[in-house]
Order: C-alpha cells, then structure tokens, then sequence
C-alpha cells in the first residue's frame, strides 16, 4: 500500500504538472487564438483597405513581374488583375515609355519615387494618365518586393492642360497685345510691366519694377484724379474706365484710357490691380479736332444772315435751327426740334414740298424758289430754300438754307408796277404828240388853221410834260452819280427871286386853263441862298409844278422868311392836299398816288436828295384831302 | 320812223386827259352828220349817262381816277341795257397788258397813238 500511495501522489503529481501543462497549453493556445485573430483582423482590414481603395496597389517582383495588383485594377487600367499578375506589364503609351522605363528601373534598384505621371493603354484602348508612387520592402538587405500606388489622374491632367492653355493664352495677350498691363501692389510699386507699356511709355520693365508708378507715369496735373482712383480702387470700388494724362520717359504727354482690375489675396484683401492701358492720344486729339470744327460751323450756323434747317431724312423732323430760322417760322429751338416739315408749310403745298423734298435726298434737286411758308401764328410767307445732303457726327441730314423773299417778291412787284407807271406817263405825251402832229397834217390838208392852232398847243404841252418828266428821271440818275463822288466844289449863291420868277414864266401856261393864281412874296433879307442855281431852279419846278397840278382853283403862294441864318422858303397851296397814309410816302422814288396822275412820281424824292447835297431839308404838310398842301424847304443863307 | 343807213350815232367817251378829249374833239371835227360824242372826264358820271341815254359806242380810257376804266367796263357790262354795247378801249396799255385783266373781255382795242385814219376806221367796222 506504501507503494501503491507513492505511485498516487507521483501520479497525482504528474496529473497535476500535465494539468498545469495543458492549462499552459491552453492559455497559449487562447493567447495565439487571439493573436491570430488581431492578425487575422489587421490582415481583413488592411485588405479591405487595398480592395476598396480608389488607388491601384500594385506588388512587383524586383525582377519586374507584378505579384499582386488590387480590384482596382479593372477600373483604372481595364485589366482584371489576374491578367496582368506574374507579367510584366507593357502597358505604357509609346511617347511616355522611354522616361517611366528609365524611372522604374531606379526603382527597383531601391530607389523610391512619388508622383511620376505617365500615360497608359487600357484594355480597351483607351489613354489614362496616371501618377505612380511606390518605395521598396526590404528583407535581410535585400529588395523583396515593391509596392506601388497608381491613381488615375486624367481628369486632373484635362484640368491641368486646359489650365495651362489658358494660362499660355494670357500669357500672350500680355506680351502681345496691344494694351499696356501694368501691374502694381499696394503701395502703388509696379509689379508688373508688359512689352507694350515699354512701348507707349519708354520705360523698360527693369526701370520701373519696384518703383511706385506715381513718380515717373503721371504727371502733376493728373496726380489728383488718379490719386482718387487709387483710393476708390482700394475701397474696394471698381470706377469702370478712367482717362487721364500720362508721362512718358521722353517726357511727352500721351492720353490713356485705364481699366482697372483689383487683385484679392484668398481672404479677400487687396493685394494689387491690373491696369490694363489704352493710348487714346490721337483719338482725343480727332474728337477735340471734331470739336472744333463743329464749333466753326455752329458760329457759321449762328450768324448767318439767312434761316438754316437742319432735317432728318428719314422722319423729316428738325434736328436744329439757327436763330434766324427761328425768328423766321416764330418759333423757339426747342418747339422746332418737335416738328418737322410737314408743320411749317400750308397744307395745300404739303404734298408739292415732300414731293421736292425727295428729290433734294437724291441729289436731284437743289434750289426751290418762292416756296409758301407758314409761320407758328399762321401767316404764310414765301421763301427761296437751298438744300442739300449733308454729313454730320457721321449721320446724313438734310440741310436747308431759306432767304425770304416776300420783300424781293413784294419788290418785283412793285418795279413791275413801276415800269408799268413809268411806261405809262413817259408813253401818254409822247401818243399825245404824235396824235396832236397827224391832227396838224390834216388841219394843213383842210386849210383849218383853228384846227392846226389847237393841235400845235396840244402837242407843245405834252412835250413840255415830256421834257419834264424826261428830265427828273435824267436828274434822278444824276444825283445818284453825286452822293458818290463828293461834291468839294465852293457853293454858288442864288437868287430866290431870280429863280422864282423864271418858274412863274415858264408854268404861266399851265395856269391858262385853271383858276389858280401864283404870288411870289419874297423878302429882301430872305433871297440868296447858300445853293447852286440850277439846284435851286430844280427844286422849285418841281414844288411848283406839283402844287399847280394838284390845284384846280385857288391860289398858290410863295413864301420866304430868314431864321437865325437859315432861309425858310414856304409853298402853299390851295388844292386837293395829301391823305395821312400817304404823308410819309411822297418823297419816295416814283410814288404817285394814284397811275392816272400825270409825271414820273420823281419830283419830290429829287427835291429831298438835292436838300440833302445842300445841307437843306424839304418837309410837306397837309390837313388831309381836300385841305391844301404846304411845302417848306429849308436852306443855308447866302 | 324813218331809219336811215346812215343813221346818226351816239358815242360816249370816257377820258380823262383834257388834251386827248380836245384830240377827240378834232377827230370828230366835220363828222357830226355821222357821229354825235358825249364826252365825260369821269367814268362814276359816265355810268349815269348810260343810264339815262342811248348810246352806239362807248370809247373807253383805262387809266382814271378815282373810278378805273376797267371797273367803269364790268359795271356798263352788268347793266342789262349795256350788256352787249360796244366798247372800244383806247389807252397807251398795249391790248396784251389789258386783256390780262381779266375783266376786260368782248372789248375792242386800240392803243395809243392812234391816227384819226385808224379811230374811224375802227369805229366804222363796229358800228358803221
């Protein structure tokens, strides 16, 4: 039983110390369980994190031969993975081969690289940029595989090239254009300078780069305007397009157009501007030209002495009007500028005008004559119009200059009415005579010496009346001649009295056949007269010859009296007197008041021109018909 | 009623101008078997003596004063009784002047000078 017990607790022992062992056991085993779990875990994760990545993960041998490529494979380079693994893959584009060569050989060498971006073939054919990224696993000093990263960058390389042709474009816009870029920072430096600033300002980019532009480009009179600009274009304000002066390095001012750009840094600070410069010099030098000579025909458009209109040719409304247009139609610029041609005419003309109107926009038409015009009021007046095409600020209008002539219409008239007179009183003694003389030869046939007798008077009367008459007109023309060349010669003195009497002879006949006495009172202190005698005879003729033409009976006296040394000589008459309206026009050349009046309407208008070459007046005065006529002449005394 | 072909005529004339009414006096001078002349110095009594008496002619100035020779014809043309009367018109207006007035229709011209020869030859081929 000793035995037996010994062996039990040996047994017992060793149960235990088995036990022990086999716990041991277990608990390592628990302990490797768990760590084949936490490796079995990191192992999933770590796949999952391969399979599931964007990025290619690729294992190469360094002999080149890819061992293990992830899922992504398909979608980035087209091939299953099983495809491509245990080759080596020739999947490059043929421009890109040489240089990812090269560089892959490096790396399997040890050498690791990031980011070499090369081009490749799918499956399908396709070309993808990709960006290679892969370092070396070393065992024992050795290299035992390399692991890569591929990641897909064609999008990114589009983006890239667009970006870069963008950039290129921008780039050559600013050496190329012809717009000066002049790039500057806060504090006014130039950064930036292209060749076409060199050019229209002189400096090189290395005499201005870091110099603050307001001491070598803007000059002192332009100082103050950019200086506000600077400001606004820092507040943040973009004043859109600025012109002002500039300096140049050979001191020249030239005149830019600036457009301006503000430059913010990424939290929105200013951090300089892009001024982009046009040099408008000449073009400003063109429009003040412009300027100019619009200003020389708006003086010539002011002041002339005829109406000009200004129509478009299209609407035919007024575009303008000089000041005499408008005192013409008798309206204001601005009422004209709302009208238009078919506003100033009367109706009834309206189709004529437009009519003419269309052919002055051809070029067929350029003078109009006694064309009706109506005023604003109403009253119509005649006008000759001169019109044309003409170019302004680079539009056609039509331009039309208007003379009005209802005074030279109105003075057509009248000379023709004139003629008509004058015809007529030089006619009427002359058929007089000329009937009085064939009377005479039938009165010599029939031996009727009575008849003869008469006839001889009528012809020797309407022969004076011709020579009188004749004579006026002669003198009329003569005094002409005399207000031109001024008379020097001394003044003769004259007889009152002399001439006087010589007129009462002369007209004695006339007085024959009338009622009507002539006296002659003339003072002795009031006879000679600072005058020529044959002025002095014309004169009175012709006061004389009036007064006995218009009195049929009554008398006519002749008057004189002296006046602080001036002699005033009266003639009053007795006969049918002058009416008030026509008081002011007697002295007028060939006034009659009525044609059937007798004489050439000179008389007076010779009377008042000869008072004028004498330093004289005449004067007339009437009550009205009917009331008699005094005439008074006034001269200087002898 | 004796009438004759050689029946006496009435002529008016209207003429202002005292030396042509003493031309006309001599024309007519020795003609008073032939023709008898009225003569007035103003048309406004010239009218009157239309109305009042019988004439064969009337001889007709233009130019006058106040009443025209013109006015003086439309309104011996308005009468009924002077309706057709004839009218010698004799001024120193040449017939082309005169006729553009309009007024003066169904008239006969003659301007002055006229010869005493070429007035009777003109009154005896209107009125006889």
């Amino acid at each position: 039983m000793k035995k037996n017990k010994k062996i039990d607790v040996a047994l017992k022992k060793e149960v235990t110390k088995l036990r022990r062992q086999v716990v041991q056991l277990q608990i390592q085993e628990g302990k490797r369980k768990k760590a084949e779990d936490v490796l079995r875990e990191s192992e999933l994760k770590h796949r999952r994190m391969i399979e599931n990545a964007q990025a290619l993960v690729m294992l190469t041998r360094p002999d080149a031969v890819v061992t293990y490529l992830s899922p992504s494979c398909k979608e980035i380079l087209g091939h299953k993975p099983s495809e491509l693994e245990g080759t080596v893959p020739n999947i490059f584009h043929p421009d890109d081969a040489k240089r990812v060569q090269r560089a892959l050989a490096q790396a399997l060498k040890g050498k690791s690289g990031s980011g070499l971006e090369y081009r490749v073939i799918t499956k399908k054919g396709q070309i993808k940029w990709i960006s290679h990224s892969w370092s070396s696993v070393l065992q024992d000093k050795r290299i035992r595989e390399i692991i890569s990263i591929i990641i897909d960058v064609t999008e990114r390389k589009k983006v890239e090239e667009a970006l870069q042709e963008s950039e290129q474009r921008y780039r050559d816009i600013y050496h190329t254009a012809p717009l000066a870029f002049v790039l500057w920072d806060r504090n006014c430096r130039v950064t930036g300078w292209n060749e076409c600033a060199r050019k229209l300002f002189g400096w090189s980019k290395d005499e201005v780069l870091g110099r603050n532009f307001f001491k070598f480009l803007i000059p002192k009179e332009a100082r103050a305007q950019v200086k506000d600009v600077v400001a606004s274009l820092f507040s943040g304000e973009l004043p859109s397009r600025t012109i002002n002066k500039n300096l140049t390095k050979s001191g020249k001012i030239v005149i830019c157009e600036w457009n301006n750009t503000i430059c913010y840094d990424t939290d929105g600070s200013v951090t300089g501007v892009i001024s982009l410069a046009l040099d408008i010099t000449d073009r400003v030098k063109a429009e003040e030209a412009l300027r100019e000579s619009e200003q020389r025909f708006k003086d010539i458009f002011d002041k002339a002495a005829d109406g000009i209109l200004v129509a478009d040719p299209e609407t035919r409304k007024f575009y303008d009007a000089n000041k005499i247009m408008c005192s013409m139609l008798g309206f204001n610029l601005k009422e004209i500028k709302n009208i238009g041609i078919d506003d100033i005419h009367p109706i009834e003309s309206i189709s004529y005008i437009l009519e003419q109107f269309n052919k002055i926009k051809e070029g067929q038409l350029r003078l109009i004559q006694d064309l009706p015009m109506k005023r604003k009021n109403g009253s119509i007046f005649y006008a000759d119009i001169n019109s044309y095409p003409i170019t302004l600020l680079g539009r056609t209008y039509i331009i039309g200059i208007f003379r009005d002539v209802t005074e030279r219409k109105q003075i057509e008239q009248t000379k023709a009415g004139l003629i008509r007179d004058v015809s007529h009183g030089l006619k009427t003694p002359i058929a007089m005579t000329e009937m009085a003389i064939s009377i005479t030869q039938e009165g010599i046939r029939l031996q009727d010496f009575d008849q003869i007798m008469k006839a001889q008077e009528i012809a020797s009367n309407n022969i004076k009346k011709l020579r009188k008459d004749v004579d006026n007109i002669l003198e009329a023309f003569t005094l002409d001649m005399r207000k031109l060349h001024v008379e020097k010669k001394r003044k003769r003195r004259s007889s009152l009295n002399a001439a006087l009497s010589q007129i009462a002879r002369d007209m004695e006949y006339l007085l024959d056949d009338k009622m009507v006495t002539l006296k002659i009172d003339i003072a002795e202190d009031a006879d000679t007269i600072l005058i020529d005698k044959r002025d002095l005879s014309v004169v009175f003729n012709n006061i004389i010859d009036n007064a006995i033409k218009f009195t049929q009976e009554g008398s006519i006296t002749v008057i004189s009296r002296d006046e602080d040394n001036r002699i005033v000589v009266a003639v009053r008459d007795t006969g049918c007197g002058i009416a008030s309206e026509d008081r002011k026009r007697v002295f007028e050349r060939f006034f009659k008041r009525h044609p059937a009046v007798g004489g050439s309407g000179l008389g007076l208008s010779i009377c008042k021109e000869i008072m004028g070459v004498n330093n004289g007046s005449i004067t007339i005065e009437s009550e009205g018909l009917g009331k008699g006529t005094t005439v008074v002449v006034e001269l200087p005394k002898g | 009623m004796n009438t004759t072909k050689t029946a006496v005529k009435n002529i008016l004339i209207v003429e202002d101008d005292y030396d042509m009414r003493q031309l006309y006096q001599l024309f007519f001078k020795g003609l008073e078997d032939r023709y008898v002349i009225t003569m007035e110095d103003k048309a406004e009594q010239a009218l009157r003596m239309l109305a009042n008496k019988h004439f064969d002619l009337i001889i007709l100035d233009i130019i006058m004063e106040p009443l025209p020779g013109d006015t003086f014809f439309i309104c011996a043309r308005s009468y009924k009784k002077t309706m057709f009367l004839p009218i010698l018109v004799v001024s120193v207006l040449s017939p082309s002047v005169l006729l553009n007035l309009k007024k003066i229709n169904h008239a006969e011209f003659i301007q002055k000078p006229v010869t005493q020869e070429a007035l009777m030859h003109k009154i005896k081929e209107m009125i006889g």
